[in-house]
């Protein structure tokens, strides 16, 4: 049955590519409310349940409910989605994109978007395809954000960025995470962003090993996620 | 601040949080910064930020009055309380470990008379 | 959906302005060119460079049609094999929304391409022929329209609209197909084979239809004939015979009466419609990112 204090209900997801097993019978529920972070290395499947969540790929076997719906266009409204890559039209400026997201999102806050532009150093004149890779993902992550949605969905939003454009995105994150709302975030980098995590969730081949209180396992194993991490995949 | 690696994020803030009162950093009746602020500065979770104040608040070290924020108690006798604690802490500790390399009592309080001596 | 139409206007606005631009181009200079020549009191025949110019010329109207074919062909592969089908497949849009703002802007940008290059050889024709008179332009604009009444003209206007719908949707539909069901990414063209088997599938199925239902409709007063009473019906006023892709089976007579078959002209509306909710259904539940 479905429970709506959780945001997220996954039910023995498996997804197959021919033989190879990318989700091998999972099971996660995310609580509302929370900031949850899914912990695994490159190739665990972090990005293929990512994807199945928002909708752009399909379960083999299993089911998901996001909000007490399967994905589709309905989630797609409540969803705020940070691909692991650069997923803005070529031809587009910063202007078109959040002219885009204003048109397609009736929870877009143009306000915060501007306060977001400004932090992040970014001007609505510039052309997508030639700001850096760190910019690109500030301006990602800059339209993700400045969505009000129920749940926000972000795959490896530090990956490849240098030192400095990683704290902006820390920095961005907490401060327009709204407090009502959920947030998944997927990492390898568990050092530099366990700190922002409610509930941490370790996956491994495709399966959760260990989930829990970020705090409580800090308390019970006696040491930091982190360090956690290190012991269970290193 | 620097997070320690075995305790839980919020102890550790609880921590900072006390220290700073102790010292005077933070005086009686003083506005605490808003869990915002603390949670960007520490680039902590604001839920983590705000168990620790419910933390502080359940130890009577601060009070909130709703609309206006956090604040450091007025009552000195409860941060007396926690100096004290705290000073029985170090203490318990110290002597815990004077033990565990086999000084008796009178060891040890002749060794801190020593040191107090020479610090004059 | 129109919204989504807006951007794919923005996203395609500059190429396809080039592409008209170009066509515009190579017919002044092709007709430009070709007046110097043949001029009828005072005939010159072209010299070797001239060949060459007519050559690139028509080189250039010819390959911009045929870029303008394949980059609307590939906007939409796009979508299923580059990172930018990332943002379009996670906008909270139905596989008909998308597909039917690609199509109908598709369209939009094949219509206006053959609309600006017809009229504007049309009037350049009349200029370089006539000198500008805009009594003369205004007739022939006056005859253009009043050639426009004619209903053979329409009917094969618009079926070759539908039967160009037909097969733009059938390439997007093998193209959806290829991606769902072949997963490496590397092997690109085989939407093209799985386009060539569905077409040749659906003219056969087509014609079967014609036999399976021998029914006619005669568009001018809406007599439903018998496929073994046409020779009779038409008498010797039977002419020509349009086949092109999914209108098999119209025949239009040299008296201008249109007359339909009815189990084919059914069968390619019900086909065109299956595509689109096939392609629908494809991009909307099936495409794995």
């Amino acid at each position: 049955m479905y429970d709506v204090d959780n945001i997220v209900e996954i039910k023995n997801l498996t997804k197959s590519y021919g033989r190879k097993l990318a989700l091998d019978n999972l099971n996660l529920n995310i609580k509302k409310g929370k900031v949850v972070g899914i912990l695994g290395p490159n190739g665990s499947g972090k990005t293929t349940l990512i994807k199945i969540l928002v909708g752009i790929l399909r379960q083999t076997k299993g089911e998901v409910l996001i909000n007490g719906y399967k994905p589709g266009v309905q989630t797609k409204s409540i969803v705020s989605y940070l691909p692991d890559r650069n997923f803005l039209y070529e031809w587009m400026k910063v202007e078109d994109a959040i002219e885009m997201y204003k048109d397609f999102y009736a929870d877009f806050d143009e306000k915060k978007c501007d306060d977001l532009l400004q932090f992040m150093r970014l001007e609505r004149d510039m052309k997508v395809n030639s700001l850096s890779k760190g910019m690109k993902e500030k301006l990602n992550l800059t339209l993700v954000l400045s969505r009000k949605a129920k749940l926000y969905i972000l795959d490896e939003p530090i990956a490849g960025v240098d030192p400095v454009a990683r704290d902006q995105i820390l920095d961005a994150i907490i401060n327009n995470y709204e407090e009502n709302s959920s947030m998944i975030i997927t990492t390898h980098l568990v050092r530099y962003m366990e700190k922002i995590f409610d509930e941490v969730a370790f996956i491994s081949d495709g399966k959760i090993i260990l989930e829990g209180n970020a705090e409580k396992l800090r308390e019970d194993k006696f040491m930091q996620i982190d360090d956690l991490y290190k012991e269970i995949f290193g | 601040m620097k997070f320690e690696n075995n305790l839980p994020i919020y102890v550790q803030i609880v921590d900072y949080l006390k220290s700073q009162i102790i010292s005077g950093v933070l005086k009686e009746g003083d506005k605490l910064p808003s869990v915002r602020e603390i949670a960007t500065e520490l680039k902590v979770n604001p839920n983590t930020v705000q168990r620790s104040y419910q933390e502080l608040e359940r130890e009577n070290l601060v009070f909130t009055q709703r609309g206006m924020g956090t604040f450091v108690t007025e009552d000195k006798k409860v941060i007396k309380d926690l100096k004290k604690n705290l000073a029985n802490n170090i203490l318990n500790n110290f002597i815990e470990d004077m033990k565990a390399i086999g000084f008796s009592s009178n060891d040890i309080i002749e060794l801190i008379n020593e040191r107090v001596k020479e610090e004059k | 959906m129109l919204k989504y139409m807006k951007y794919e206007i923005k996203g395609t606005y500059r190429f396809m302005l080039a592409i008209i631009l170009t066509v515009i181009g190579a017919s002044t200079g092709l007709q430009v060119y070709g007046n110097k020549i043949f001029v009828a009191d005072s005939y010159v025949g072209p010299n070797p460079t001239g060949i060459l110019f007519l050559a690139i010329m028509g080189f250039l109207i010819f390959g911009a049609f045929i870029s303008a074919l394949f980059y609307i062909i590939g906007s939409f592969r796009k979508e299923l094999y580059e990172d930018r089908g990332y943002l379009t497949f996670s906008l909270p849009l139905t596989g008909k929304q998308i597909l039917g703002s690609k199509t109908l802007i598709a369209l939009m940008w094949a219509a206006l391409l053959i609309i600006i290059s017809l009229v504007y050889n049309f009037i350049l024709a009349i200029a370089l022929h006539g000198g500008v008179v805009f009594s003369e332009l205004f007739e022939a604009i006056r005859y253009l329209f009043r050639f426009k009444v004619d209903n053979v003209i329409i009917t094969i206007i618009l079926a070759s609209i539908f039967s160009g719908i037909t097969t733009l949707l059938l390439i997007y539909f093998s193209i959806a197909l290829s991606r769902v069901t072949i997963k490496n990414k590397k092997i690109g063209g085989m939407w093209f084979i799985i386009f060539l088997v569905l077409n040749s599938i659906i003219s056969f199925l087509t014609l079967m239809a014609v036999e399976a239902f021998p029914f006619y409709l005669d568009l001018s007063n809406f007599n439903i004939i018998r496929a073994s009473e046409l020779t009779n019906y038409m008498g010797y006023n039977m002419g020509l015979i349009m086949s092109t892709g999914s209108s098999t089976g119209m025949i239009i007579t040299s008296d201008k009466n249109i007359v339909l078959n009815i189990g084919s002209a059914l069968f390619s509306i019900i086909t065109a419609i299956g595509i689109f909710f096939g392609t629908s259904y494809l991009i909307e539940r099936k495409i794995d990112l």
